[in-house]
């Protein structure tokens, strides 16, 4: 009789648990699928060294340099600057409707966020803070971005280093809400926006300055690095109608830094011809203002 | 009544069981990051490398690191895992580190002379009779100083 009764329950808690172990070794599986993934970073030259054949099973992440990485490449010139005019306007966020605007835009404004705090524009970095939230909250990221960072960024006004920090910190629980919750695809996007505009604000001070600052031109070359990389994870991902979007106008990039002959320089940075370094500069310009201007 | 809170409770069992199992390194990973960069002179990525891993198993990281830029790397593991050990190559397949010592924390600073790809392997030991239950966290931490100056 008493089993009778337990009878029901015992079948339900036994699909549930069946449910919920099924959940375990899917992502199991994907580990060995190397399906977490966050950007590819690949030699050109020889690809031989990503070892793929190793019998043990194995977790791949791939990463472009964040905003505040390129941000920081900014401080390296003695002649860069700040200039807000070059920012994704506020008023701009309300407009972004889809996910692939909202994403895009989410790193756009997490690198504009970024390069105001290099240059301790407190206010500029608590304003495009608060439309990062409206923008992840948007995507179903809750709890990042929070007044708590808004807090701790107005009392942490003098500390630039302190301030980059708790950016990179709002950046991270995003990334891995994202991850955790297996919208890789969305985290990829934000990634990818975040490095166009860190990018696109890098071109638009070197040609402010003439194309003088062998530093910050050779950081600007230098990104064939992350394009290879990035090309590669388009590729993973070449099934996802999300990245499909955006996939011409990476592969415009890459066409574009393939053609680009370099040198070094002898106190080692790489240089070109400012021919060149206009195309660049107009090619990011061109694809970071239609993502701008994604409404 | 009493069979709603049996099946009540026995739910609660199971998904707490296999939730932990299968869950999250975030706040582990959000934890370490604030250690490490939270109050030094480095700044994080503000990147999301972490996973849970067995014994035999190992995470890989491609990343672009710059010349001149300081950078540090830090890789950790959390409870059922007795330690890791991790591996450093650039594009061209030059081993940079090798740390062959198991341990459950490996800080590495570099600053490298040109810029490429590393990839950073972050292994867990093999180990007599490791099953799926032994999975725990293995999380990559990259930082870099503001400055090359």
């Amino acid at each position: 009789m008493n089993c009778k009764k337990l009878l029901l329950p015992l079948l339900i808690t036994g699909l549930l648990s069946l449910f919920f172990w099924t959940g375990c070794k899917k992502e199991g599986g994907k580990e060995n699928q190397n399906d977490n993934l966050d950007s590819i970073a690949v030699d050109r030259t020889d690809t031989s060294y990503i070892d793929k054949n190793l019998d043990m099973a194995k977790t791949i992440f791939y990463s472009l340099p964040s905003p505040t990485e390129i941000s920081t490449l900014l401080l390296d010139n003695k002649d860069a600057f700040y200039d807000e005019s070059l920012l994704n306007p506020l008023n701009n966020a309300e407009k972004y409707s889809t996910d692939l605007s909202q994403s895009l835009n989410l790193g756009i404004y997490s690198a504009d966020l970024s390069y105001a705090g290099i240059f301790q524009q407190n206010q500029t970095v608590v304003n495009y803070m608060a439309t990062a939230k409206k923008l992840a909250e948007n995507l179903g990221i809750l709890n990042v971005f929070d007044e708590d960072k808004v807090k701790e960024i107005e009392e942490n006004f003098n500390n630039r280093d302190k301030i980059m920090n708790i950016i990179s910190e709002a950046y991270m629980e995003s990334d891995a809400y994202l991850k955790e919750n297996n919208r890789e695809e969305i985290a990829t996007l934000i990634m990818i926006g975040g490095w166009i505009e860190g990018i696109y604000l890098a071109c638009s001070i070197a040609e402010k300055n003439n194309y003088k600052d062998p530093k910050i031109i050779s950081s600007i070359l230098e990104q064939d690095l992350s394009l290879d990389l990035l090309v590669q994870l388009l590729d993973e991902y070449k099934n996802s109608q999300l990245l499909s979007k955006i996939r011409s106008d990476i592969d415009e990039l890459y066409q574009l830094y393939q053609n680009i002959e370099t040198d070094v320089r002898p106190d080692g940075n790489l240089t070109t011809s400012t021919e060149n370094l206009k195309k660049i500069k107009d090619t990011f310009t061109k694809i970071r203002n239609k993502y701008v201007k994604m409404f | 009544m009493k069979k709603i809170v049996l099946f009540i409770l026995l739910g609660i069992f199971t998904f707490a069981g296999f939730s932990q199992q299968a869950g999250s390194c975030k706040s582990f990973a959000l934890e370490e990051e604030s250690r490490y960069f939270g109050k030094s002179d480095y700044i994080s990525d503000g990147k999301y490398y972490a996973q849970k891993l067995m014994p035999g198993d190992n995470a890989q990281l491609y990343k672009p690191f710059f010349r001149g830029k300081k950078y540090k790397v830090v890789a950790l593991c959390s409870g059922k895992l007795d330690g890791i050990k991790m591996e450093v190559r650039d594009f061209r397949g030059n081993k940079l580190l090798y740390q062959s010592e198991v341990d459950s924390v490996i800080v590495w600073e570099h600053t490298p002379e040109r810029s490429s790809n590393y990839r950073i392997i972050v292994s867990v030991p093999r180990k007599e009779g490791a099953t799926y239950q032994d999975r725990d966290c293995v999380v990559i931490l990259v930082g870099f100083k503001s400055s090359t100056n």
